[in-house]
């Protein structure tokens, strides 16, 4: 499959992030959509199609791993990478057992990054 | 006559009468003599026999006997008083000398006892105050740390966000030129953006400063309030803008280019102090704001920390300066932040207050603009 029909949902509660993540991955032909906070990333997994998930954890309007802890509820098949700041605010083995793919700490390697979304996509749209 | 018949016929007889009486003289004066002083002695005798019966009498109290009855009595029982009372006088004089050398000695003993005791409690004192001094420093050293660790976790937050900022730029601007996409306009653009964020992690490393200098020996200096502000503002405003909570300060207000003379590190400490209490207090709440105010009142500059929670409660707002006294949870606050911030205040000639007329939590931070003299 080709890069430009994987969409990525970018949620962090930073501008700068944000676009800064959405130029590299728009640099790899996918298609980008973003959001400031959970909540807001909630709605848009609702009424659109998502193929992958990357999230900040702390976030003023919705943290990510309730966002990751409702998406599952959704029964939605959507891999979810998480992204942490700080420190003790989620463990990786917390976002695994709800169903998450990893969890990251900033600054991330983006190249990484890339890959496991190339592979978690591509593998789930062969599943399918 | 009869008469001169008589006169010479008695002449013999009265001649020998005499002679006989020439004789017996001496012998009737001796007797005579010998009688009176016999006498004498009976009613000495007799006179002092009764004088001490009627005394003994009087000394068992028999109130019948009259000393006035007795005139050489009374004139013995008043030499005899007065010799008593002198020596009575004598005893008691001899008696309080020998009271007062006691009570010298005593009272020197207990001097001396006190003299020990006070240098005792001398030593004691400085041993105490050194080992005060020492708690003193672990404290403010405590304090610090945990008031570190405390922000350790908001710091890599504020600091890990623009390094992600800067990191992903860096591999943008490698792929553009991997992928053949260089773009100059876009690089240059690229290129601000890592160092605008390169600064404000420059601020936050410069707000940290405060915490990292030790701030116990700091001197009074000059400093314009915006420059304390600055460095505060650096430290706290990323946690706050992470967190949802709005900060209001109104940094062109010209009261911020106001001078004041303060111990700049120390200031700014009580500042991050009461943000971090008042993020603290919001964090949860839905409405999470909070403010600072400054006001120039002459030589004082009043400083007001406002935030969205609903005031202290009365019970405990003089506790709240008390050291140790915390209403955070275990682990999350050390209990020393606002008496060290009321000290520094103290140490300043400001006041620290509470106003509980706002509908708001706000304290109230006053100091001088310049340091009065010691």
């Amino acid at each position: 499959m080709v890069n430009d029909e994987i969409t990525v949902l970018i949620v962090d509660d930073e501008q700068g992030i944000r676009d800064i993540f959405g130029l590299n991955f728009e640099i790899e032909g996918f298609n980008i959509v973003k959001a400031s906070g959970g909540m807001e990333a909630l709605e848009i997994v609702k009424n659109q199609h998502i193929d992958f998930v990357l999230s900040d954890v702390q976030m003023p309007a919705g943290d990510g791993f309730t966002l990751l802890k409702e998406i599952r509820k959704l029964k939605l098949n959507l891999p979810m990478v998480l992204l942490v700041t700080g420190f003790a605010e989620v463990t990786r083995s917390e976002v695994i057992a709800e169903g998450g793919l990893d969890l990251f700490s900033k600054p991330p390697d983006i190249d990484e990054i890339i890959n496991i979304i190339k592979q978690s996509v591509t593998g789930q749209k062969l599943a399918a | 006559m009869n008469f001169i018949k008589m006169k010479y016929l008695l002449k013999p007889f009265l001649i020998a009468a005499l002679v006989a009486l020439a004789f017996a003289m001496p012998m009737i004066a001796a007797s005579l003599a010998v009688f009176f002083f016999l006498g004498f002695l009976l009613n000495s005798l007799f006179v002092h026999l009764k004088m001490a019966a009627e005394l003994s009498r009087f000394e068992k109290g028999d109130k019948s006997v009259q000393l006035k009855d007795y005139p050489r009595l009374q004139n013995m029982f008043f030499i005899e008083l007065a010799k008593k009372s002198e020596e009575i006088n004598q005893r008691q004089t001899a008696l309080a000398q020998e009271e007062f050398e006691k009570l010298t000695a005593t009272f020197n003993e207990v001097n001396e006892k006190l003299d020990n005791y006070a240098r005792e409690l001398e030593a004691e004192i400085i041993k105490r105050t050194n080992t005060i001094n020492e708690q003193q420093m672990t404290i403010a050293i405590t304090s610090k740390m945990a008031a570190l660790g405390e922000m350790a976790g908001g710091i890599a937050h504020e600091i890990n966000n623009p390094l992600t900022i800067i990191s992903a730029n860096c591999i943008f601007l490698k792929r553009t030129i991997e992928k053949g996409k260089f773009d100059p306009e876009m690089t240059i653009k690229r290129l601000n953006e890592i160092d605008k964020t390169i600064q404000r992690i420059s601020k936050i490393i410069q707000g940290l400063k405060t915490l990292s200098r030790d701030a116990t020996n700091e001197e009074f200096a000059t400093v314009k309030i915006r420059d304390i502000m600055d460095d505060v503002i650096g430290l706290c405003s990323e946690r706050l803008k992470n967190h949802g909570v709005r900060f209001e300060i109104n940094l062109n207000d010209p009261v911020y280019n106001q001078i004041i003379e303060c111990r700049q590190i120390q200031i700014s400490q009580t500042f991050i102090n009461l943000f971090g209490n008042a993020f603290d207090a919001v964090e949860k709440l839905d409405n999470r704001w909070i403010k600072f105010e400054c006001r120039n009142l002459g030589n004082i500059i009043e400083f007001k920390i406002i935030d969205s929670g609903h005031g202290i409660p009365i019970d405990i707002q003089e506790k709240i300066f008390q050291p140790f006294f915390t209403t955070k949870g275990v682990g999350k606050g050390t209990g020393l932040g606002l008496s060290i911030s009321n000290s520094i205040i103290q140490n300043h000639e400001g006041h620290f207050s509470i106003d509980n007329e706002n509908s708001n939590t706000c304290f109230v931070i006053t100091l001088p603009t310049i340091k009065k003299a010691a």
